[in-house]
């Protein structure tokens, strides 16, 4: 943990150590949505559901529904080297993300293995499981900015976050409300994503001000998650968009 | 009155079908035995093997297992279709495998249970196995082969009893009219309830 405190520190005090030979610091504050599209693992505790028609099936995730989104907001200084055009950002960053499966269809639950104890096995019927996890980060951004001197200013931008976990929450929704008391211990059969995972995107937008842009509004996409941000789900890509108030210092 | 009864009558209907699911099957083919189910202990209701180079497998519309328990004799009938698998069973290639096992007594499904790990040698004279299709019943001349139930599970839903799920494999090698055959890379993983178990006393 205070490996991750230290890493973090250093590299977002890093656009402060720039020479100050730049032209322009810009400090930013960002909130943006990605909704990222995902498949359900094979997990080893949930049994597969029948096919609606009976036809062979090789794979049981068409009947569980998988959902990811990834929430954030961000603080970052940007600057810009001799060449103004191309700017580069770092900061912090707080991402909130939550993955979620639920049944597919009728009956609305699935059946979670929840525990074998010699020739006994039990099932929960389940409704759905959710996780929630909570990500102290530091952004990397490069911004490209092919015009200027206008009111509307298109933007281009690449970035990666390093994103350490610092919390998580699994929660379950159960068909029979008694079985509220055994949350915990599904919790337990749910898992945790890994401690740390990096992700990275494309973005464009509009930049709004003529000489100092004040705002940004972007699209961005594609997003890349990896499998380490949810034990829960596969991501695989996304779409997002980000809003940016920028203020020179 | 006359509606909240109609309406009583489908609340309580309803609730009895709850794990509907559980009685339905689950077909995940072995890909390393392309055509038959994959080894499971989940009650998926399935079982296969091959029938010298064809299939005999379990369908969507027929109940898979039937246990029937009747003087001193538990049979487990094998309802399937011989050769391709599709939606609807045709009467053309229904198929059904009977294996009987003498001095086994279950008064309810739950008894069941005393087959956890139990293996029956076919070849012994007192087991029998029995095929029968649209032209007939075909009683095998054993010459080897045994049918193992590795797991039995008794299985609880949401803290209640709903059945026990039986998971094994089979093979053997018979004379079936007249012919010779062998029974191979036979499994099957199987719920019983009070809905697939006979008891005639």
């Amino acid at each position: 943990m205070t490996y991750r405190i230290l890493l973090i520190t250093v590299i977002s005090m890093f656009p402060f150590c720039v020479s100050a030979q730049e032209r322009q610091k810009n400090i930013l504050f960002e909130v943006g949505l990605d909704v990222i599209h995902c498949e359900t693992p094979e997990n080893h505790y949930i049994r597969a559901s029948p096919e609606p028609y009976g036809s062979y099936t090789d794979d049981f995730s068409h009947t569980i529904k998988s959902q990811m989104s990834r929430s954030h907001a961000a603080v970052k200084v940007e600057f810009f080297p001799k060449w103004e055009k191309l700017g580069f950002a770092s900061g912090l960053r707080y991402t909130y993300l939550s993955s979620r499966i639920e049944k597919d269809g009728s009956p609305d639950f699935f059946y979670l293995l929840f525990r074998q104890t010699g020739t006994t096995t039990e099932y929960l019927r389940v409704k759905e499981l959710e996780q929630r996890s909570s990500y102290i980060g530091v952004p990397l951004e490069v911004r490209y900015k092919p015009f200027s001197q206008k009111r509307f200013n298109m933007f281009f931008g690449v970035g990666a976050d390093l994103n350490f976990r610092v919390a998580t929450k699994n929660k379950s929704t159960f068909n029979d409300p008694a079985m509220n008391e055994f949350e915990h211990e599904v919790s337990g059969i749910v898992g945790k994503p890994d401690a740390f995972y990096v992700s990275g995107y494309g973005r464009a937008g509009v930049a709004i001000g003529r000489e100092n842009p004040w705002l940004t509004v972007g699209l961005t996409l594609p997003v890349f998650v990896p499998d380490a941000s949810s034990s829960l789900v596969k991501p695989r890509f996304g779409a997002g968009f980000n809003v940016l108030i920028i203020k020179p210092i | 009155m006359r509606y909240i009864y109609i309406l009583a009558i489908s609340f309580v209907l309803l609730g009895c079908d709850s794990d509907y699911e559980l009685k339905q099957s689950v077909f995940i083919e072995d890909e390393a035995s392309p055509g038959l189910p994959e080894y499971s202990e989940w009650g998926y209701n399935t079982f296969g093997a091959y029938y010298g180079r064809e299939t005999f497998v379990s369908n969507d519309t027929d109940v898979p297992l039937n246990v029937i328990h009747e003087n001193d004799v538990t049979s487990f009938e094998f309802n399937g279709i011989l050769g391709k698998r599709y939606y609807n069973s045709s009467q053309d290639n229904a198929f059904t495998m009977t294996v009987t096992y003498q001095g086994f007594n279950p008064e309810t499904f739950e008894d069941l249970m005393d087959l956890h790990d139990v293996v029956i040698d076919l070849k012994a004279a007192e087991h029998t196995v029995v095929f029968s299709n649209t032209f007939g019943s075909y009683q095998a001349e054993i010459l080897s082969g045994q049918f193992q139930i590795k797991r039995a599970q008794y299985l609880l839903v949401d803290k209640q009893p709903t059945q026990v799920i039986l998971s094994g494999v089979f093979r053997m090698q018979a004379v079936v009219n007249g012919q010779a055959i062998t029974i191979s890379d036979g499994r099957f993983d199987i719920g019983v309830s009070a809905d697939n178990f006979f008891n005639y006393l």
